[in-house]
């Protein structure tokens, strides 16, 4: 288990254990991965603190920067502000998350779970980030699925 | 100073009339449905949204929902939900923000007397300054039917949704209950058991915040170091 967030410092803990098609394989993969991809903080994948298995369980965590929103929310709430996101917007978001993936890829790793839904952005006042967005906006993948 | 948003269903690409609107005079988010004129697909991303931003909503938010059958009664108009926020949203400028919100417990009109419509009534009191809301105040530039119309006082375009007319009638009837309102999507995640709590209650370095997300993988929590 490694630690290197500081203290008071919220964060995100993904807790995983093995259930049907998530095998205990799948886990292995994913905790493989987000140690060799996420060494170094690259900018467009979200940063991991931590990860390793709890003691006396099958179970397995993954502790992440915690972010507000992501990409299906923004899109969603914007659609309901009735507010939709500009192209240069909308070009900026897809060219973030696709250097992410070029990352990925460059590490002989591939991304299986690639949705909206683990696409997140930092920093993340939802507030902020519907009513004024900014091009500053820095977009990053998550949950690589491997 | 208070902030008003009245915010359109996107129902409005169908009924070019209803646009976003913002008015100074309260410190509301009116989101306006007409669940007749949208799909059921795309009713719930709607709602979805609605769900998204009531969740992030500051503290001390509240969030209204005036029942559809209390509206038909009143008028055939759509459903409305509202949304009355804790604190300001104006987050570009900060100084001005704790202006206003000094300015706003003298201004605000009281919500919980069950007559939150009142505050898009286009008469307007003394010494209230006006606020635009940002990026919401424009029209929204993706609608070719909204662009395709001339610009349109804010008066008037409330008149040609027929709002000022149903919220008046609405006003004369105390029995037109604002219900709080929880999406499905809410109940459902409020629902679910927090299976992995456990965990957190063996370890004294770690203190647990809230859920934040599930899956077919496990779930998300919140947590920070103590």
């Amino acid at each position: 288990m490694r630690r290197t967030s500081n203290a008071e410092e919220l964060f995100a803990r993904k807790l995983m254990k093995p259930f049907r098609e998530f095998t205990q394989v799948d886990i292995q993969n994913e905790l493989r991965a987000v140690t060799k991809l996420c060494r170094g903080n690259p900018r467009h994948l979200v940063g991991v603190h931590g990860q390793g298995q709890l003691q006396d369980s099958p179970y397995y965590f993954i502790d992440m920067e915690l972010c507000d929103i992501n990409l299906e929310e923004y899109i969603y709430g914007r659609q309901a502000l009735h507010d939709p996101c500009d192209t240069r917007k909308i070009w900026s978001i897809m060219a973030q998350i696709s250097d992410g993936l070029t990352f990925i890829h460059n590490h002989n790793e591939v991304h299986r779970d690639l949705k909206p839904t683990n696409s997140f952005i930092f920093p993340g006042s939802f507030l902020i980030l519907v009513l004024y967005s900014s091009e500053q906006d820095a977009w990053k993948i998550a949950d690589f699925g491997c | 100073m208070a902030h008003f948003l009245r915010i359109a269903h996107p129902a409005s690409l169908i009924n070019p009339a209803a646009r976003v609107k913002t008015n100074p005079a309260s410190r509301e988010l009116h989101f306006v449905m007409d669940q007749d004129q949208v799909n059921r697909k795309f009713k719930s991303r709607v709602l979805r949204g609605f769900a998204t931003i009531r969740a992030k909503l500051p503290k001390g938010s509240k969030v209204f929902k005036v029942q559809r059958h209390v509206q038909q009664e009143v008028s055939p108009g759509p459903p409305k939900l509202f949304v009355q926020l804790g604190n300001s949203i104006d987050c570009r400028n900060p100084d001005a923000t704790s202006t206003k919100e000094s300015q706003m417990e003298e201004h605000t009109p009281p919500v919980s007397d069950g007559s939150p419509f009142s505050q898009s009534n286009p008469t307007k009191r003394p010494h209230q300054p006006e606020v635009s809301f940002g990026k919401i105040e424009s029209t929204p530039a993706f609608d070719p039917a909204v662009k395709s119309l001339p610009p349109l006082s804010p008066i008037d375009e409330i008149d040609r949704t027929g709002l000022i007319e149903a919220n008046n009638k609405e006003l004369q009837r105390p029995s037109a209950v604002a219900v709080e309102v929880r999406a499905e999507t809410i109940k459902k995640f409020d629902s679910r058991s927090n299976e992995f709590e456990w965990t957190f209650k063996g370890d004294p370095e770690i203190m647990h915040v809230k859920k934040i997300g599930h899956g077919g993988f496990g779930e998300v929590h919140m947590v920070c170091f103590e």
